[in-house]
């Protein structure tokens, strides 16, 4: 596995008051994957890609049922020194945010923050680094890259500004690229160019990619493998084919009902979910998506439901699709 | 029969002036509209698309006498409100009223909600205090909000609930015309859906005509009658929904719909995305004279390039079939 999390938790906040943006969350990722994290605002999606090399101020750390841990190429990223962290970070994991204009610096030229970051991971002198920030440059498709290099970041356009943080996030040939909400921000012809290029790069690469987006279609279009993320806890994961067409978990149905499609009749009213996401400060004890679930039973107020494995490849936290633990878990409350 | 129009807005231009010299002397205008036809017709949803910066937002504000035209006229219910103001212009506000994109940005952190309802109605003539309140008390439960919430202030209150609160201040002075910037995309998938369904219910409940604007095209599909594509500052096509989805004429709603990622999920997979355009939008300043889409259209003839084409109409006028494009 190229990636490993375990129990890890993120927090925001001080002891009177804690959000808990990212709650006991394990997921692993193999070499050359594209997977999707999915999720509505606020459920701690960009907030987890952020932990998984130690950017923002959130805290981090791990739960009741074990200490947090992030393998990343066999380095522990929560016990990692500065220097290991510097490797990792912009070296063997890449990232790409969603507003390409507060990534960038204003007050240098595009060319040259790319080759910053191959004079920092691979030790190039400032020449063979332009030459190759040119190469990368034509690499995202950067049309005229000659004359772009000197461009600042504001005389870019959107689409454009995009190309040149995946070109800053690819030059030292990451193993892992991260890519939070990198569309959102761009129209839909241009997210089309951006995803295509991005699909295109991981198979020329041969990196893996974790897409952070609330967009399901992107998801469906760009990855394998989904992890669907709510109240800061991973529901459901598993093929994205598989998840899309049979989801598993109620949120998870909820939400692809309430996506108009083209095919979506008029007449019938779409599915919303009532209720809104929990706040974070206020946990209840059973599953977090009890107070809007439709298939709510006794024992989702009072126990949360684990990850368990369903197929080889599809996991679910929901206690319907465990009906055996759930008679053997409700005998038990009953008995105490 | 056609349904008359409600609100309608002809051949209207609007630019602005960006990077301002010294005394004014050689400004740089932005074309913002370049003489806009569209006519709301009486009880449609009108869907109104388009990327950022095409002048979507203008139309709207122009249509509501928020911004003014340079050229053109406003007709509401056929009577020409271009240069209204004073107590006219403000019955006519209570006629036509907006729904904001941001619900964060729309609402005033210090007021509680009965401040910013009742501030709706005072233009309205003075009314009792409890009859006001019942006003408001109707309007809160048509939008399916809690009474309980009208001492609250907006950041007590999530971003559809937000939302729900902007629409029953457009609602208070029981508008004709709802224009609808961008309501829903600033909302998560799950509450978007409430919110489209609410705009679908209050249309019927007060029998409205609504202005739609949205860049989402599967939500236009879904809430409007007709839709009209703008690209920079023109409408390039203007048809019923139906028609447009399954038939685009224009190459540029060809493709926009081409763009969409997939929503409709199947076992066997996506079907690989080609981008349908290259480059972007191009800077709305300094335009050829010819065809705005010219520079990124893939079906691109000489002709293209020299004159700009035309919104004519395709088969027959009731229909309403519109394209600007010399090769549709």
């Amino acid at each position: 596995m190229l990636l490993e999390v375990e129990n890890l938790n993120a927090s925001f906040g001080h002891a009177g008051s804690r959000m808990l943006a990212v709650d006991a969350v394990s997921f692993s990722l193999a070499s050359g994957e594209a997977v999707g994290l999915v999720g509505e605002s606020g459920c701690g999606k960009s907030t987890l890609a952020r932990a998984l090399i130690r950017l923002g101020d959130a805290d981090i750390g791990g739960n009741g049922s074990g200490p947090a841990r992030v393998s990343f190429e066999g380095i522990d990223v929560l016990r990692a020194d500065a220097a290991q962290l510097q490797r990792i970070r912009g070296g063997r994991i890449g990232m790409v945010f969603q507003e390409p204009l507060n990534a960038l610096d204003p007050l240098f030229c595009v060319g040259q923050q790319i080759a910053e970051v191959l004079r920092v991971h691979r030790g190039l002198s400032w020449r063979s680094a332009e030459q190759e920030a040119l190469k990368l440059m034509r690499l995202v498709q950067l049309p005229a890259a000659e004359s772009r290099y000197g461009a600042y970041p504001h005389e870019l356009s959107g689409g454009l500004r995009q190309r040149v943080m995946i070109a800053i996030a690819l030059a030292a040939k990451p193993s892992l690229l991260i890519a939070d909400e990198p569309t959102t921000a761009l129209d839909v012809t241009v997210q089309a160019q951006i995803l295509a290029l991005l699909q295109h790069l991981q198979a020329v690469m041969g990196m893996a990619l974790l897409l952070v987006t609330h967009d399901l279609g992107v998801v469906f279009q760009v990855c394998t493998r989904v992890l669907v993320m709510y109240a800061g806890q991973i529901v459901e994961a598993g093929p994205v084919n598989e998840v899309f067409t049979e989801p598993l978990h109620p949120y998870t149905r909820a939400l692809i009902e309430a996506l108009p499609t083209l095919a979506t009749t008029k007449t019938k009213p779409l599915a919303t979910i009532p209720g809104q996401v929990p706040r974070l400060d206020e946990r209840q004890c059973g599953c977090a998506f009890s107070n809007r679930c439709q298939q709510v039973k006794e024992i989702c107020w009072q126990k949360r439901p684990q990850m368990q494995s369903i197929t080889a490849k599809r996991s679910v936290a929901c206690w319907l699709s465990q009906p055996a633990r759930v008679t053997h878990l409700r005998c038990g409350v009953d008995d105490g | 029969m056609m349904a008359k129009h409600i609100l309608a807005g002809e051949g209207l231009m609007k630019r602005f002036a960006v990077g301002e010299q010294l005394l004014g002397f050689n400004r740089r205008y932005l074309q913002a509209l370049a003489g806009v036809s569209l006519a709301i017709k009486e009880g449609e949803t009108l869907g109104l698309v388009g990327e950022s910066g095409c002048g979507k937002t203008t139309l709207g504000k122009c249509l509501m006498r928020i911004l003014t035209p340079e050229q053109g006229r406003i007709l509401f219910d056929g009577e020409d409100i271009t240069k209204q103001r004073g107590a006219r212009l403000k019955r006519l506000r209570k006629c036509v009223q907006m729904v904001f994109q941001d619900p964060y940005a729309s609402l005033n952190p210090r007021m509680s909600v009965y401040e910013i309802l009742s501030e709706g109605l005072l233009t309205l003539k003075p009314l009792q205090k409890e009859a006001k309140i019942e006003r408001i008390t109707a309007i809160l439960e048509a939008v399916g909000l809690s009474t309980t919430y009208v001492d609250q202030y907006p950041h007590m209150f999530s971003g559809g609930q937000r939302q729900r609160i902007g629409i029953a201040r457009a609602l208070l002075p029981h508008p004709k015309v709802l224009v609808c910037d961008e309501p829903v995309s600033a909302l998560d998938v799950s509450v978007q859906a409430q919110i489209i369904e609410l705009l679908k219910d209050i249309k019927h409940k007060f029998s409205l005509s609504i202005l739609f604007i949205s860049h989402d095209l599967t939500v236009v599909h879904y809430l409007c009658d007709r839709v009209a594509v703008m690209y920079l500052g023109r409408i390039v096509e203007l048809a019923s929904v139906q028609s447009l989805y399954s038939v685009p004429m224009h190459p540029y709603t060809q493709a926009l719909l081409a763009a969409i990622p997939a929503r409709e999920f199947s076992l066997a997979g996506p079907t690989p995305l080609a981008p349908p355009l290259d480059g972007e939008t191009p800077n709305p300043l300094g335009l050829s004279p010819g065809c705005a889409f010219s520079d990124r259209c893939p079906k691109v003839k000489p002709r293209c390039r020299r004159e700009a084409p035309e919104l004519r109409v395709y088969g027959q006028a009731e229909q309403g079939r519109w394209v600007a494009c010399h090769y549709a």
